[in-house]
C-alpha cells in the first residue's frame, strides 16, 4: 500500500471515529458491526477494536517512524468512548477495566510508563509521544455532566476472543452505585 | 396572607435569579481558580506570545490538533468569534499540540484561513495545562486564574455560547 493511500485511509478512519464520538447519542445500535454500544439515559459506552492497518495508517500519517509503527501494530488496540449523561460524576479509571483472555486469565494492559520504555527503544520523538498519548484513553477521568472521553486502550495480543469487564464508579467520592459494562467476544484484529 | 405570599415570591425570584446566573452552557464547567500555568510559545509567523501579556483580559485558551475530528468541526466557529471579539477584552488564543508547521499551515489554510495559532511543537506546554482531551478550551480571567474549561468542541458563535463569551467581558 503506498503512503498516500495509507494516509487517506487513516484520515477516513479518524473522521469515522470522530463522527462516532460526536453523534453517538443519536446513533441506532448496530449489533453486527463488531462495535458494542451501551446506551441508556445515564451513560453511553462504545467499545470495539482497531485493525493494525487502521493504526498504521493513522500514525504513519502523523509521521511516526517505522520502528514505532512496528511496535504499535504488534499490540491489540481496543477503542472506547464513555459519556456521562447525569449530573453525578462518572469515573473512568482504567485500572477498573479488566480484560480477560479466553482461559480466564487477566490480560496485561500497556500503560504510559510501558509506552515510554518502548519509545526509548524505537526512538520516537517527544512530539509523536505526545500525539500518541492524546489518542489513548486517560488513566483516570472524572466525567462531568455531558462530558465524554474517547481513545484507545492497549492490551496484549490474543489469538482468541477476550472479554472486558469495565467498572465505572459514580459520585464525586466514588461511593455511588457503580456501573459495570461487560463486553464479550472482543477480538484483536489480525493483519 | 399577603404578608406570607410576598416573602415567598421574593425568595422564589431570588432562587431563580441565582440559578440563572450560575447556569453555564452545556459542556462548560467551573474550575477552582488556581493560577494558569506559564505559557510562552511562538505562533506560525514565528512571533512569540506570553500569556502574562494578556493580563487584564479574559483569555480563551484553546488546545487543538489537526487529526482531531471535533477540532476540525469547531474551528470555523472559533474563527467567527476571533473576528467578532477582535480588539475586545477577550483574547482568543489557539495552541496546536505536537504538530509541525507544515501540517498546521495546511490545516488552517483550508479550514480557518484567518486564524493564527501558537505551536507547542513537543507537546510539553499542553501536558502542563492538562486539557481534558482535545479539543479543550480553558478560560483564564483577567487576574490570570483558571475559571472555566469547555469540554470538547462547542458552537461558540451561537446562542448561549456566544452569550457566555459576551458575559465575560460586559
Amino acid at each position: 500500500m503506498d503512503k498516500d493511500k495509507i494516509v487517506k485511509q487513516g484520515i477516513f478512519w479518524l473522521l469515522v471515529t470522530a463522527s462516532t464520538a460526536i453523534s453517538h447519542a443519536a446513533a441506532p445500535a448496530k449489533p453486527d458491526d463488531g462495535i458494542s454500544r451501551f446506551i441508556d439515559k445515564n451513560l453511553t459506552v462504545v467499545i470495539g477494536s482497531r485493525t493494525p492497518e487502521q493504526l498504521a495508517a493513522f500514525y504513519i500519517g502523523r509521521g511516526f517512524n517505522q520502528a514505532s509503527i512496528d511496535a504499535i501494530t504488534k499490540m491489540c488496540f481496543v477503542f472506547g468512548m464513555v459519556e456521562n449523561k447525569t449530573f453525578d460524576t462518572l469515573w473512568l479509571v482504567l485500572d477498573d477495566w479488566k480484560f480477560y483472555a479466553a482461559d480466564g486469565s487477566e490480560m496485561k494492559r500497556w500503560k504510559k510508563d510501558d509506552w515510554q520504555e518502548i519509545w526509548q527503544k524505537t526512538g520516537l520523538s517527544q512530539a509523536h509521544q505526545s500525539t500518541f498519548g492524546w489518542t489513548q484513553l486517560p488513566e483516570s477521568r472524572d466525567l462531568r455532566q455531558y462530558e465524554h472521553v474517547g481513545g484507545n486502550v492497549v492490551v496484549e495480543w490474543q489469538e482468541k476472543p477476550f472479554k472486558l469487564v469495565a467498572t465505572l464508579k459514580t459520585g464525586a467520592d466514588k461511593s455511588g452505585e457503580p456501573r459495570i459494562i461487560t463486553v464479550e467476544n472482543l477480538t484483536c484484529k489480525a493483519k | 396572607m399577603q404578608s406570607k405570599i410576598i416573602p415567598f415570591l421574593a425568595s422564589l425570584l431570588l432562587l431563580f435569579s441565582t440559578q440563572a446566573t450560575a447556569e453555564l452552557p452545556r459542556g462548560i464547567i467551573t474550575v477552582d481558580g488556581r493560577d494558569a500555568p506559564a505559557l510562552i510559545l511562538n505562533d506560525i509567523n514565528g512571533e512569540p506570545y506570553d500569556i502574562a501579556d494578556s493580563r487584564g483580559k479574559w483569555v480563551f485558551m484553546h488546545f487543538w490538533a489537526s487529526w482531531c475530528g471535533p477540532c476540525r468541526k469547531e474551528m470555523p466557529a472559533i474563527q467567527a468569534i476571533a473576528s467578532r471579539f477582535e480588539d475586545s477584552d477577550l483574547a482568543i488564543v489557539l495552541v496546536n499540540t505536537s504538530e509541525d508547521e507544515d501540517t498546521v499551515f495546511d490545516f488552517l489554510s483550508t479550514v480557518a484561513p484567518d486564524m493564527n495559532t501558537l505551536l507547542d511543537s513537543d507537546g510539553k506546554v499542553t501536558e502542563r495545562w492538562q486539557p481534558r482531551g482535545l479539543p479543550s478550551t480553558w478560560f483564564v480571567d483577567p487576574q490570570g486564574k483558571l475559571r472555566y474549561i469547555a469540554l470538547g468542541g462547542r458552537p461558540w458563535n451561537e446562542g448561549e455560547y456566544l452569550g457566555f463569551l459576551k458575559g465575560l467581558i460586559k
